[in-house]
């Protein structure tokens, strides 16, 4: 006799089973879409070399993903084509192992860095990465070797120029900002004299070598302007197409970084300029005058930014 | 009775999980909605975009990992005699990850067809070509200060099945004691054909192909 209050063992047997079959019941009717991890996981694929130990192993899926996508619409200007390809002409006509460089098709070769901040508590949501694409050809590969004459240093191995090649990174959600760090740089893939011009007491103009700089990665720079915005001086790109931080970026968006424009430098008759106007055009070379500071700020080129979230 | 009481709102509380889980939840967010079904926003480019993913994971408690993760491409190219040839070329990204959430997974896109994946420069040679760059236990976020490790993975190989054109391929660090670097990588694959063609959200490796396509000038 059961007293009250007391519940048998078989009823609360009962009850537990009755609790168990509702629960089964909502699951089965549900098929498998009430499995609580992923239905689809992504399957392992054991990769071994002969004798190698059998394994089974699980991973989970992302929740979604933003691409990062940077394009590279940069062109070297003509007269940097031309001068180029005379150097790879020269080249060929002296005999020299060659591959004929497409010069027309080449992209310059450009980085920056960008700043992904996830959207998390954590104090460490920030992560930076490193963009590179283009082609790193540059003089010393079209200039003759034999020329002594020149005295010119061999230009320094950057891994840049042709390794590290990043142009499409793909960013797990949910990602709060997206942004480029610093100053991009753009390859200036020629050595570029500074000439000093000195007038003598004849009025005799001297052209001298002060300085040559190796082909390298310049920053690109924004233009000098004063206390109205107005430019003062024109270098890279203006203030009002600085390149604009991503936001309000959704989960399954794309990032995209595109930098359109003109890799040029400017061009000077060289130190040893020779008195017929017509031949010192042909021997141009890339330099500026050490006094013309507006072709010096031009290096390395006009440029426009688009960020866009799509 | 109840006894009764408890048994329908237990009831209910199933039914309930199974709206959430059916085509029309609200119940659930649109991120664990994604993490199961798979219907938000894709997991895999899909046949369409013309890529192939590659998703890096950094599984490890305390450990910065970069991967080196190489992808072999047959393109067509002309060689000096005009005529047109396919050379195989290996396209290598270098991608930084942490051991911190989020921050300890990256991705990178290639572009079909590929014919291999692995990690290393020379992906021919696993053993010994270092796959991935490991920051010491002391330095964990400093990878300047760690040393290179042989993935031990052989490359994927489409041409063998293991993956192909629209696919998620996976590759995981985790640790594991006695191994060079205490880590270990593994690999998946997450094939296309297996995951929902219509979506709630963005069909991002769509808009990332129309994106790609935008940008080709007439001089291209």
């Amino acid at each position: 006799m059961l007293a009250l209050g007391q519940r048998s063992e078989a009823h609360s047997a009962g009850r537990r089973l009755l609790v168990a079959a509702g629960l089964a019941l909502a699951c089965i009717a549900s098929g498998t879409s009430c499995n609580l991890t992923s239905a689809f996981n992504p399957e392992f694929v054991e990769l071994f070399d002969a004798g190698g130990t059998g394994e089974f192993a699980t991973v989970e899926n992302a929740t979604g993903h933003v691409p990062l996508i940077f394009v590279n619409n940069l062109r070297y200007s003509s007269q940097l084509v031309s001068y180029l390809g005379k150097l790879q002409e020269e080249r060929r006509l002296s005999g020299l192992e060659d591959t004929q460089i497409p010069l027309s098709s080449l992209r310059p070769r450009v980085r920056f860095r960008v700043q992904v901040i996830y959207d998390t508590d954590d104090p460490n949501n920030t992560v930076q990465y490193e963009f590179v694409v283009g082609d790193g050809v540059f003089e010393v590969e079209l200039r003759e070797e034999e020329d002594e004459d020149l005295g010119l240093p061999p230009p320094p191995v950057d891994p840049n120029l042709t390794e590290n090649t990043l142009s499409r990174l793909v960013a797990a959600c949910n990602v709060a900002r997206v942004e480029i760090l610093g100053n991009a740089q753009v390859f200036v893939p020629v050595f570029v004299r500074t000439i000093r011009v000195e007038v003598g007491d004849l009025a005799q103009q001297t052209r001298t070598l002060v300085a040559t700089d190796n082909p390298q990665f310049r920053p690109i720079l924004p233009d000098d302007v004063d206390e109205n915005l107005n430019t003062v001086l024109a270098r890279n790109f203006g203030i009002r197409e600085a390149p604009a931080p991503a936001i309000n970026i959704t989960c399954g968006s794309l990032v995209g970084i595109v930098i359109s424009g003109t890799v040029s430098v400017p061009f000077t008759a060289p130190e040893d300029e020779p008195e017929d106007e017509f031949i010192a055009e042909q021997s141009a070379v890339p330099g500026f005058v050490d006094t013309d500071i507006p072709r010096e700020a031009s290096i390395p080129g006009r440029f426009e930014f688009l960020v866009t979230v799509q | 009775m109840r006894s009764c009481f408890r048994i329908a709102a237990i009831g209910l509380a199933g039914l309930a999980l199974v709206w959430g889980c059916s085509q029309n939840a609200t119940l659930f967010s649109d991120t664990f909605r994604n993490f199961t079904r798979g219907d938000v926003v894709p997991l895999t480019p899909g046949p369409n975009s013309g890529l192939v993913m590659v998703r890096l994971i950094n599984d490890t408690a305390d450990r910065a990992v970069e991967f080196v993760v190489t992808a072999e491409r047959q393109v067509l190219t002309v060689d000096d005699e005009g005529n047109t040839v396919i050379e195989s070329t290996n396209e290598t990204v270098f991608l930084d990850t942490f051991p911190v959430a989020v921050a300890n997974e990256v991705g990178a896109l290639f572009d079909c067809p590929v014919t291999r994946i692995g990690l290393g420069r020379d992906i021919d040679r696993p053993f010994s070509e270092p796959g991935l760059f490991v920051s010491s236990a002391e330095f964990a976020a400093d990878l300047g200060q760690g040393f290179g490790v042989p993935s031990k993975m052989l490359p994927l190989d489409s041409r063998a099945g293991n993956f192909g054109c629209g696919d998620t391929v996976i590759i995981r660090a985790i640790e594991s004691q006695g191994d060079v670097g205490n880590l270990k990588v593994q690999s998946f694959v997450l094939p296309w054909a297996t995951q929902p063609t219509e979506f709630l959200g963005p069909h991002t490796f769509n808009n990332v192909r129309i994106f790609l396509e935008q940008q080709v000038t007439e001089e291209d």
